[in-house]
Protein backbone atom coordinates (compact mmCIF):
# COMPACT_ATOMS: atom_id res chain seq x y z
CA UNK A 1 0.00 0.00 0.00
CA UNK A 2 1.01 3.73 -0.60
CA UNK A 3 2.29 5.40 2.24
CA UNK A 4 1.84 8.93 2.37
CA UNK A 5 4.45 10.16 5.32
CA UNK A 6 7.08 9.38 2.57
CA UNK A 7 5.68 11.31 -0.41
CA UNK A 8 8.29 13.39 -1.35
CA UNK A 9 8.34 17.44 -2.48
CA UNK A 10 11.50 19.24 -2.81
CA UNK A 11 11.48 23.27 -4.10
CA UNK A 12 14.46 25.01 -5.08
CA UNK A 13 15.37 28.69 -5.51
CA UNK A 14 17.31 28.91 -8.56
CA UNK A 15 18.17 32.75 -10.25
CA UNK A 16 14.07 33.77 -11.25
CA UNK A 17 13.00 30.77 -11.24
CA UNK A 18 11.84 27.59 -8.41
CA UNK A 19 12.20 24.19 -9.04
CA UNK A 20 9.59 22.17 -8.22
CA UNK A 21 10.23 17.99 -8.07
CA UNK A 22 7.66 14.97 -6.19
CA UNK A 23 7.38 11.99 -5.96
CA UNK A 24 4.31 10.50 -4.50
CA UNK A 25 4.44 6.94 -3.27
CA UNK A 26 1.82 4.81 -4.67
CA UNK A 27 1.17 1.88 -6.64
CA UNK A 28 -0.64 3.10 -9.28
CA UNK A 29 -2.51 -0.04 -10.20
CA UNK A 30 -4.03 -0.75 -13.55
CA UNK A 31 -7.21 -3.45 -13.44
CA UNK A 32 -5.55 -6.75 -13.91
CA UNK A 33 -8.10 -10.36 -15.06
CA UNK A 34 -6.32 -13.04 -13.32
CA UNK A 35 -7.36 -16.83 -13.72
CA UNK A 36 -9.46 -16.71 -10.10
CA UNK A 37 -9.13 -13.14 -8.85
CA UNK A 38 -9.75 -9.69 -10.16
CA UNK A 39 -6.83 -6.28 -8.71
CA UNK A 40 -9.37 -3.71 -8.65
CA UNK A 41 -7.50 -0.73 -10.52
CA UNK A 42 -5.73 1.98 -7.99
CA UNK A 43 -4.35 4.85 -9.43
CA UNK A 44 -3.44 9.09 -8.56
CA UNK A 45 -6.30 10.63 -10.49
CA UNK A 46 -5.79 13.74 -9.66
CA UNK A 47 -2.40 16.28 -8.57
CA UNK A 48 -3.29 20.06 -7.39
CA UNK A 49 -0.30 22.70 -6.97
CA UNK A 50 0.26 25.86 -5.59
CA UNK A 51 2.25 28.28 -4.39
CA UNK A 52 1.27 30.73 -1.74
CA UNK A 53 -2.64 30.15 -2.23
CA UNK A 54 -2.41 30.82 -5.70
CA UNK A 55 -3.08 27.61 -8.11
CA UNK A 56 -0.22 26.46 -10.32
CA UNK A 57 -0.54 23.36 -11.99
CA UNK A 58 -3.50 20.61 -11.95
CA UNK A 59 -1.84 17.19 -12.97
CA UNK A 60 -4.85 14.62 -14.47
CA UNK A 61 -2.97 10.72 -14.16
CA UNK A 62 -4.15 7.50 -15.98
CA UNK A 63 -2.67 4.40 -14.93
CA UNK A 64 -0.19 4.40 -17.19
CA UNK A 65 1.90 6.94 -15.20
CA UNK A 66 4.56 4.88 -13.48
CA UNK A 67 4.25 3.60 -10.21
CA UNK A 68 5.51 6.10 -7.85
CA UNK A 69 5.04 8.57 -9.90
CA UNK A 70 7.54 11.92 -10.14
CA UNK A 71 7.02 15.31 -11.34
CA UNK A 72 9.44 17.97 -12.03
CA UNK A 73 8.75 21.41 -13.39
CA UNK A 74 9.55 24.99 -12.91
CA UNK A 75 7.87 28.25 -11.70
CA UNK A 76 8.52 31.85 -12.64
CA UNK A 77 10.13 33.82 -9.89
CA UNK A 78 9.59 32.87 -5.83
CA UNK A 79 11.26 33.69 -3.16
CA UNK A 80 12.58 32.24 -0.49
CA UNK A 81 10.11 31.10 2.31
CA UNK A 82 6.65 30.64 -0.06
CA UNK A 83 4.80 27.25 0.86
CA UNK A 84 4.24 25.02 -1.73
CA UNK A 85 1.87 22.28 -1.16
CA UNK A 86 0.44 19.72 -3.18
CA UNK A 87 -2.82 17.63 -2.59
CA UNK A 88 -3.02 14.21 -4.80
CA UNK A 89 -6.50 12.14 -4.86
CA UNK A 90 -6.55 8.46 -6.65
CA UNK A 91 -9.67 6.82 -8.00
CA UNK A 92 -10.57 4.93 -4.51
CA UNK A 93 -10.56 8.49 -2.40
CA UNK A 94 -7.34 7.98 -0.93
CA UNK A 95 -5.67 11.64 -0.69
CA UNK A 96 -2.28 13.26 0.65
CA UNK A 97 -1.37 16.54 1.31
CA UNK A 98 2.54 17.20 0.88
CA UNK A 99 3.84 20.72 2.16
CA UNK A 100 7.27 22.11 1.84
CA UNK A 101 9.19 25.68 2.26
CA UNK A 102 11.37 27.14 -0.88
CA UNK A 103 14.74 27.29 0.33
CA UNK B 1 -43.92 63.66 4.64
CA UNK B 2 -41.26 64.73 2.02
CA UNK B 3 -42.10 65.40 -1.54
CA UNK B 4 -40.86 63.53 -4.12
CA UNK B 5 -40.36 64.64 -8.12
CA UNK B 6 -40.63 61.51 -9.28
CA UNK B 7 -43.71 59.00 -9.43
CA UNK B 8 -43.29 56.36 -7.27
CA UNK B 9 -42.57 53.37 -9.69
CA UNK B 10 -39.85 55.27 -11.62
CA UNK B 11 -37.92 55.99 -8.55
CA UNK B 12 -37.67 52.64 -7.74
CA UNK B 13 -36.93 52.08 -11.66
CA UNK B 14 -33.77 54.83 -10.89
CA UNK B 15 -33.16 52.96 -7.27
CA UNK B 16 -32.51 49.53 -8.68
CA UNK B 17 -30.47 50.92 -11.60
CA UNK B 18 -28.40 52.86 -8.91
CA UNK B 19 -27.59 50.11 -6.89
CA UNK B 20 -26.66 47.51 -9.64
CA UNK B 21 -24.36 50.09 -11.21
CA UNK B 22 -22.62 50.36 -7.90
CA UNK B 23 -22.40 46.59 -7.50
CA UNK B 24 -20.84 46.44 -10.70
CA UNK B 25 -18.46 49.22 -9.89
CA UNK B 26 -17.30 47.28 -6.64
CA UNK B 27 -17.31 44.08 -8.52
CA UNK B 28 -14.28 45.94 -11.19
CA UNK B 29 -12.64 47.17 -9.16
CA UNK B 30 -12.19 44.36 -7.04
CA UNK B 31 -10.49 42.48 -9.95
CA UNK B 32 -13.21 39.79 -10.36
CA UNK B 33 -14.23 40.14 -13.74
CA UNK B 34 -10.74 40.31 -14.71
CA UNK B 35 -10.13 37.34 -17.11
CA UNK B 36 -8.29 34.58 -15.39
CA UNK B 37 -6.92 31.10 -16.60
CA UNK B 38 -9.05 28.15 -14.99
CA UNK B 39 -7.06 25.11 -14.15
CA UNK B 40 -9.78 22.27 -15.14
CA UNK B 41 -10.36 20.34 -11.47
CA UNK B 42 -12.04 17.06 -12.34
CA UNK B 43 -10.39 14.12 -14.03
CA UNK B 44 -11.54 14.02 -17.69
CA UNK B 45 -13.14 10.75 -17.90
CA UNK B 46 -14.08 10.85 -22.06
CA UNK B 47 -10.16 11.76 -22.59
CA UNK B 48 -8.91 8.52 -20.41
CA UNK B 49 -11.56 5.96 -21.62
CA UNK B 50 -10.96 6.82 -25.51
CA UNK B 51 -9.07 4.42 -27.30
CA UNK B 52 -8.25 6.57 -30.18
CA UNK B 53 -5.65 9.50 -30.46
CA UNK B 54 -7.98 11.19 -32.14
CA UNK B 55 -10.77 10.57 -30.01
CA UNK B 56 -8.90 11.52 -27.17
CA UNK B 57 -7.24 14.99 -29.07
CA UNK B 58 -11.26 15.33 -29.46
CA UNK B 59 -11.91 14.78 -25.57
CA UNK B 60 -9.05 16.83 -24.11
CA UNK B 61 -8.41 19.65 -26.49
CA UNK B 62 -11.68 20.30 -28.45
CA UNK B 63 -10.35 19.23 -31.95
CA UNK B 64 -7.89 16.63 -33.40
CA UNK B 65 -6.26 18.82 -36.07
CA UNK B 66 -2.57 18.19 -35.16
CA UNK B 67 0.86 18.70 -36.61
CA UNK B 68 4.20 17.92 -36.04
CA UNK B 69 6.02 21.22 -34.67
CA UNK B 70 9.81 21.90 -34.05
CA UNK B 71 8.82 24.54 -31.28
CA UNK B 72 7.55 21.48 -29.04
CA UNK B 73 10.34 18.57 -28.03
CA UNK B 74 11.79 16.22 -25.91
CA UNK B 75 14.95 15.94 -24.22
CA UNK B 76 17.56 14.15 -25.46
CA UNK B 77 17.41 10.42 -24.39
CA UNK B 78 13.86 11.19 -23.02
CA UNK B 79 12.31 9.06 -23.90
CA UNK B 80 14.93 7.21 -25.23
CA UNK B 81 14.77 4.92 -28.40
CA UNK B 82 15.48 1.72 -26.69
CA UNK B 83 14.33 0.51 -23.33
CA UNK B 84 14.69 -2.03 -21.45
CA UNK B 85 11.79 -2.04 -18.71
CA UNK B 86 8.57 -0.47 -19.75
CA UNK B 87 7.06 0.46 -16.33
CA UNK B 88 9.22 3.35 -15.84
CA UNK B 89 10.58 5.86 -19.18
CA UNK B 90 11.75 9.00 -18.34
CA UNK B 91 10.10 11.50 -20.31
CA UNK B 92 10.94 15.42 -20.20
CA UNK B 93 8.61 17.67 -22.48
CA UNK B 94 10.30 21.27 -23.82
CA UNK B 95 8.71 23.72 -25.93
CA UNK B 96 9.83 27.12 -27.17
CA UNK B 97 6.10 28.46 -27.06
CA UNK B 98 5.06 31.40 -25.61
CA UNK B 99 2.00 30.62 -23.65
CA UNK B 100 1.54 27.07 -23.06
CA UNK B 101 -1.66 26.37 -21.65
CA UNK B 102 -2.44 22.22 -21.83
CA UNK B 103 -0.10 19.53 -22.26
CA UNK B 104 -1.22 16.05 -23.01
CA UNK B 105 1.27 12.83 -23.21
CA UNK B 106 -0.39 9.70 -25.36
CA UNK B 107 1.26 6.75 -25.97
CA UNK B 108 -0.63 5.05 -29.18
CA UNK B 109 -0.60 1.44 -29.36
CA UNK B 110 -1.86 1.43 -24.91
CA UNK B 111 -5.82 0.25 -25.15
CA UNK B 112 -6.39 3.86 -23.61
CA UNK B 113 -3.86 6.13 -25.25
CA UNK B 114 -4.05 8.86 -23.05
CA UNK B 115 -1.15 8.35 -20.16
CA UNK B 116 -1.54 12.05 -18.34
CA UNK B 117 -2.75 15.81 -18.81
CA UNK B 118 -1.82 18.70 -17.57
CA UNK B 119 -2.67 22.65 -17.27
CA UNK B 120 -0.56 24.39 -16.82
CA UNK B 121 -0.52 28.35 -15.31
CA UNK B 122 0.98 31.28 -16.82
CA UNK B 123 3.79 31.02 -14.07
CA UNK B 124 5.15 27.57 -14.96
CA UNK B 125 7.87 27.06 -16.75
CA UNK B 126 9.01 24.43 -18.64
CA UNK B 127 10.52 21.49 -19.40
CA UNK B 128 8.32 19.05 -17.50
CA UNK B 129 10.43 15.84 -16.47
CA UNK B 130 8.02 12.87 -15.29
CA UNK B 131 8.16 8.88 -16.27
CA UNK B 132 5.45 6.71 -18.03
CA UNK B 133 4.70 3.09 -18.61
CA UNK B 134 5.01 2.11 -22.55
CA UNK B 135 3.28 -1.47 -23.37
CA UNK B 136 5.91 -4.09 -24.97
CA UNK B 137 6.85 -3.72 -28.69
CA UNK B 138 7.22 -0.48 -30.91
CA UNK B 139 5.18 2.09 -29.47
CA UNK B 140 4.88 5.83 -30.59
CA UNK B 141 5.54 8.41 -27.79
CA UNK B 142 3.72 11.63 -28.54
CA UNK B 143 3.76 14.98 -26.58
CA UNK B 144 0.77 17.17 -27.74
CA UNK B 145 0.32 21.08 -26.18
CA UNK B 146 -2.29 23.42 -26.74
CA UNK B 147 -1.28 27.32 -27.12
CA UNK B 148 -3.50 30.13 -28.24
CA UNK B 149 -6.21 27.54 -29.28
CA UNK B 150 -3.91 25.66 -31.66
CA UNK B 151 -2.21 22.18 -31.17
CA UNK B 152 1.72 21.37 -31.53
CA UNK B 153 3.01 18.35 -31.24
CA UNK B 154 6.36 16.05 -31.18
CA UNK B 155 6.49 12.10 -31.31
CA UNK B 156 9.42 9.49 -30.95
CA UNK B 157 9.44 5.64 -31.45
CA UNK B 158 10.56 3.54 -28.25
CA UNK B 159 11.23 0.07 -28.53
CA UNK B 160 10.63 -1.79 -25.32
CA UNK B 161 12.22 -5.45 -24.06
CA UNK B 162 9.72 -5.79 -20.80
CA UNK B 163 6.67 -3.68 -21.33
CA UNK B 164 4.70 -1.77 -18.67
CA UNK B 165 0.90 -2.16 -19.75
CA UNK B 166 -1.37 -5.06 -21.01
Amino acid sequence: MFLTDKDRLRAILHKEMTEVRMLMMHPMQEEQQLPNMVIEANYIQTIHCWRNDEQMLVIHCGPATSANPFFAFHLDGGASGDLIKVRWVDNQGHKGIIETRVH
Amino acid sequence: MSKSYLPDWQRREWLKRGISAATLSLLASSGLLLPRRVLAAYWPSPAFNADAVEDVLLALMGQADVADSREVYFEKGKPADFVTDGRSVSVAVNASLSNPERLAIVVDNHPNPLVMSMDLSPSVRLPLRTRIKVAEGESTVRAIIRADGQLYQTSQTVRVYVGGVE
